[in-house]
């Protein structure tokens, strides 16, 4: 082959291949129990997931300071070989306030002492090398929480990763960055959801878009986290009533008591017990769903400020919307 | 070169470009905080039913359900073995709150302080303390050593537990303490996955035991015996749950958890007698809608059941919830879908209709053979029918009741229910009518510590301040919205941020009304009723005066205006009541958003407060109306728009119109309802009304051409900004902007200053385009 071919071919390869980004395909685990069966592995790996985030517990703070562990996880069965465990604990920002900046140190210990026992006794993993905190925390308790990620990434050694609001990419100088080794971008619930003109509360692109114009870029990676949930939201005379995970995008078509309206509202028709809910006639259930299209511009508003990881909320079969592998790997194929 | 200042551009098209609606705080309330309730759910006639009592919250909710409150069944049992020689707190000190090491004392002889320890000592009750401290033992095996390490009890060490407490139910001495070993051996062969061992000893024990001598124990193990069968026989389990549910409160909650409702719909079918009523009780406790039908199958043999009254109260509460709430909160004031009016309307018959229907049944059951509680029952059919708009009904069977009632609470409950019939039936709010509901609310109030957080005596506040608000007697109403209680802790209040009486009498009350009320919180003539309702509040009187003038000065009777202000002290306008103390030295004849030349005004220190204002600007105006040089009379006509623009809704020095400055959406919900705002306060009327005098009257043309663009800026900032479209939803059209005649005029007439503006700043183009 002449020379110049071969350069250009090299080349080309060199080109080609820093072009196609390979995603990192991730998703959070976010029930009490963990009860993986066959079929969940399966679809694990059908799809070429490699992480899987679970929620260990969420840290409680008691109005007299005592940090606590609420709804530890419960194991009914093994974590997966061959696909990597990041714990995650959500923290409680509201009763964050209420501890001491005294005992932090010991809380960390506690945290990372809770986790080890779930990890390895639960589920039997022993080599995570991550743990990742999930607070979304405010002016009155960001030292608190600082103070806690740098306590745990010291007394672990792991790798701590973090959750960031979209407030908190914007508004960085107000809200601080906590010393975590990379953050995670949570790019959902970022609309009203209390409010009956809100369109989607899960995912609102326009609302999105305001956050992430101008802003300025995290000072260490961000992997993305979309949402991949639906639920209905109840309003009563235009006051929230509460939000319905059993009625949502796969089921809502089939509830005989509601009669669709315009856009993704329905309307009740007559009063009815469904569950353990009174829907009464008139009351109006907003259906918020996440669209493919709606997800991949989602993806190209964050693709500035995040790397090649998609974290997707969260693994749940009943709510999934994600039916089918194409779906899959058009949310997870990075196509800029 | 004329000066033009950016600066006023730059205030204008920052102040729409950076405009977010400021959105009502969409945090809550959450529908319990609003529900509205009269009768006491405490009536139901048992405590230990009051984790159960109805709530816009599903119930059955871990974070919802009352620890504090768990049923006491257990210790009731205990008491009464003891013949009541022992208290409750000393025999729940021993049983709940020792420590293993303190009953290990108690078994070796030690002497103790406790009342229920001395008992067993002094009766050589050795049996029962061996039993307290096997009990001890067991618990220790399941506390966890810290919040964060749980324990998990070995099987085998669980296994040979539950095997002492098999042996000991042969040994024990009575039915007592039998069935508490059983409790435990079969609890803890639950535990210890052994479940047809812990099924067996369950069938084996208690079904040789007599029904009069059950003990609750025997619900508490036949919880563990439904769990056991979970997974084998799920009929079976339900049927256990289903039992349990029915028979023991303390386990109600636990029970109903695993309960499947429609499953249990489906088992009906295969049900009979006990078993058939214990699942008609569960799916009424479960059903948060019309659940007359369950009422009617379980009245048959249940009407003297506190569980039974129970789920009366519940379903009172219920249609108080859907017919009161509304009523009393506006909660469907907000019209955003367009048919909603007419549903809420069908509701609300509905709902009446159903009340009644309710109170029917009620009445039926009071008159019902064999009725222990007939005062009850004709108590709550009496509130029904109030509920249901039916007064004359209601107050008949009220009298009635009154002769039948037993207990104090219902007493109480009684007056509320009078008071309340009283309220929507007496023709005349007067000086009689609160006379005759004095006579039952200082009953209800004699015990003051309980109103503090007396949810239905807030709720009572509220219904009252309702009957004269629908009688537009705003400055009464306003004496229930100044109770104490509704203000205070956020669950009790039904009113959210800027609420008070202040706001209430500013959003409704014409000058009169306040007046009136003004006099009723000075006078020393107060009535007993008043003397209640203002006891603690510390009104200001002063504010009410600013109140007044400030209603005066929107209707432009400034000399009335300056009456009222003229008693306020002048401290009152540097104090923390006054929210615009910061303006006091600003100048209102001084607009800020315009920076040309403003003759014989100066932006140096002044004192303004609203006396001082008022005076000025009549000053002003007498001036200006007797002034001839047409410059002066201009420049005199311009500083007094700029006052009007200033006491305008979009004037930054004076809220002379408004209090509680807040929009929601693009309403100003404050003082929608007022019907004295001034037209100046939304359209800058006056404020343009005098601009347009002084380009008229000026003869300079660069100065008519300058107040020509404040009257163009102003016109489009009040032409838009009430117009403007949620800013977050793009689906919504803009609407098109009114022709701005000021603009037009400008750009038409005085071409060469159009220019000028508009190379300065291009968005002067706005106004027009």
């Amino acid at each position: 082959m002449p020379v110049r071919s071969l350069i250009i071919s090299i080349f080309l390869l060199i080109l080609l291949s820093s072009c196609s980004q390979k995603t990192k395909r991730s998703m959070y685990y976010w029930k009490t129990r963990f009860d993986f069966k066959k079929q969940d592995i399966e679809f694990l790996k059908s799809n070429s997931i490699s992480t899987l985030y679970v929620r260990f517990f969420d840290l409680s703070v008691s109005q007299q300071g005592t940090a606590f562990p609420k709804a530890p996880l419960i194991c009914d069965t093994l974590f997966p070989a061959d696909i990597q465990l990041v714990p995650v604990v959500f923290i409680e920002n509201e009763s964050l306030i209420n501890i001491s900046p005294d005992s932090i140190i010991s809380v960390a210990q506690n945290v990372i002492l809770k986790i080890e026992t779930l990890a390895k006794s639960e589920l039997k993993v022993s080599d995570y090398s991550e743990i990742q905190l999930d607070c979304d925390w405010n002016k009155a308790s960001k030292d608190l929480f600082f103070s806690l990620v740098s306590e745990i990434k010291k007394k672990s050694g792991k790798e701590i990763s973090v959750t960031v609001r979209l407030h908190q990419l914007k508004h960085q100088t107000q809200t601080g960055i906590p010393p975590a080794d990379r953050g995670v971008l949570m790019y959902y619930n970022m609309g009203q959801l209390k409010n009956p003109t809100e369109i989607n509360s899960i995912l609102n692109n326009t609302i999105g878009k305001k956050y992430l114009q101008n802003a300025p870029q995290y000072p260490y990676e961000l992997s993305l986290a979309l949402p991949v949930f639906s639920w209905s939201v109840l309003f009563r005379n235009n006051e929230f009533v509460g939000i319905l995970n059993q009625i949502n995008e796969k089921n809502i078509d089939s509830v005989k008591f509601l009669q669709k309206q315009k856009k993704n509202s329905y309307l009740v028709q007559s009063d009815t017990v469904f569950g353990s809910y009174l829907f009464r006639y008139g009351d109006i259930l907003r259906l918020e769903n996440i669209t493919i299209s709606e997800l991949e511009r989602s993806k190209t508003f964050c693709h500035k400020f995040t790397n090649h990881e998609i974290i997707l909320f969260s693994y749940s079969p009943e709510t999934n919307i994600l039916h089918n592998e194409n779906n899959f790997n058009r949310i997870y194929n990075i196509d800029y | 070169m004329k000066t033009i200042s950016i600066a006023f551009i730059t205030l204008i098209i920052s102040s729409l470009l950076t405009f977010k609606p400021a959105i009502a705080c969409w945090w809550g309330p959450m529908p319990e905080d609003l529900r509205v309730y009269l009768f006491n759910p405490n009536l139901a006639g048992h405590k230990d039913l009051s984790p159960f009592y109805f709530n816009t919250q599903q119930w059955n909710s871990y974070d919802i359900f009352d620890w504090n409150n768990i049923p006491e069944e257990n210790i009731e049992e205990w008491t009464a073995y003891f013949g009541n020689s022992v208290s409750r707190e000393a025999i729940k000190d021993l049983i709940y709150r020792s420590t293993t090491n303190e009953i290990l004392k108690l078994k070796n002889g030690e002497k103790s302080k406790n009342a229920l320890a001395q008992y067993l000592s002094n009766n050589k009750r050795s049996d029962i303390i061996e039993y307290l401290y096997f009990a001890k033992q067991i618990e220790d095996l399941f506390r966890p050593i810290d919040e964060w390490t749980p324990t998990t009890p070995e099987r085998k060490t669980l296994e040979k537990f539950a095997l002492i407490a098999e042996k000991e139910i042969g040994k024990a001495k009575d039915m007592m303490m039998k069935q508490r070993y059983a409790y435990q051996s079969v609890m803890l062969y639950r535990y210890a996955n052994n479940y047809s061992k812990a099924i067996d000893l369950y069938n084996k024990t208690w079904e040789k035991i007599k029904l009069e001598d059950v003990s609750v124990m025997k619900y508490w193990a036949l919880s563990h015996v439904a769990y056991s069968q979970a997974d084998t026989d799920k009929k079976e389990s339900q049927k256990n749950y289903l039992r349990t549910f029915a028979n023991c409160h303390a386990k109600k909650f636990w029970a109903s958890h695993e309960l499947d409702k429609e499953y249990v719909k489906k088992l009906k079918e295969d049900l009979t007698d006990c078993d058939l009523e214990y699942a008609n009780l569960y799916l009424a406790y479960n059903n948060p809608g019309k659940a007359i039908e369950e009422l009617e199958s379980l009245a048959e043999s249940n009407f003297n059941s506190a569980q039974f009254k129970s789920l009366i109260v519940r379903e009172i509460n219920k249609i108080e919830l859907w017919i009161k709430t509304p009523e009393y909160t506006g909660s469907n004031a907000l019209l955003y879908w367009e048919s909603n009016e007419e549903i809420a309307e069908t509701n609300r018959k509905n709902d009446i209709a159903y009340a009644a229907k309710v109170a029917q049944l009620v009445e039926q059951i009071a008159h019902a053979e064999g009725n222990e509680d007939i005062g009850f029952y004709q108590l709550a059919a009496a509130h029904l029918y109030f509920t249901a708009g039916d007064a004359n009904k209601a107050m008949s069977l009220l009298n009635t009741a009154e002769k039948n009632i037993k207990t104090d609470e219902q007493k109480i409950q009684l007056r509320y229910t009078r008071i309340v019939i009283r309220a929507i039936s007496t023709p005349k709010l007067d000086a009689d009518f609160e006379n005759q509901i004095w006579a039952d609310m200082k009953e209800i109030v004699k015990d003051t510590t309980g109103l503090k957080h007396n949810r239905e005596f807030a709720n009572l506040m509220l219904a009252l301040h309702h009957a004269y608000h629908n009688k537009n007697m705003f400055d009464r109403a306003a004496l229930f919205v100044s109770f104490d209680l509704n203000k205070g802790e956020r669950w009790e209040t039904r009113w959210w941020d800027y609420t008070s009486e202040f706001y209430y009498l500013d959003k409704y009350a014409n000058r009169f009304q306040v007046e009136n009320f003004t006099n009723t919180v000075v006078s020393d003539k107060k009535t007993d009723l008043e003397k209640f309702l203002l006891k603690k509040k510390n009104i200001d009187t002063f504010r009410y005066f600013d109140l007044m003038g400030t209603m005066e000065l929107r209707k432009g009777n400034y000399e009335k205006a300056i009456e009222y202000y003229h008693k306020i002290p002048e401290k009152f306008w540097a104090s923390d009541v006054y929210s615009y103390k910061t303006y006091l030295s600003e100048n209102p004849f001084w607009n800020t958003n315009v920076h040309f030349r403003q003759e014989s005004v100066s932006q140096d220190a002044h004192y303004f407060n609203k006396e001082v204002l008022v005076k000025k600007l009549l000053e002003h105006i007498n001036k200006y109306e007797n002034e001839t040089a047409p410059a002066k009379k201009a420049e005199l006509a311009f500083q007094i728009g700029n006052v009007y623009y200033n006491m305008s809704y979009f004037g930054t020095h004076w809220h002379t119109t408004s209090y509680g400055w807040s929009i929601y959406g693009t309403e100003i919900i404050y003082t929608s309802h007022n019907t004295e705002i001034n037209e100046n306060y939304k359209t800058c009327s006056l404020a343009l009304k005098y601009y347009e005098e002084a380009v008229r009257l000026h003869p300079d043309k660069n100065r008519q051409a300058e107040f020509l663009f404040a009257s163009a800026g102003i016109k489009y900032e009040t032409d838009t900004y009430f117009e403007r479209i949620n800013y977050w939803d793009e689906s919504k059209p803009r609407k098109p902007v009114p022709t701005n005649k000021f603009a037009i005029e400008l750009r038409n007439n005085y071409p060469d200053d159009y220019k000028e503006f508009a190379s300065e700043c291009a968005y002067v183009k706005n106004f027009i385009e």
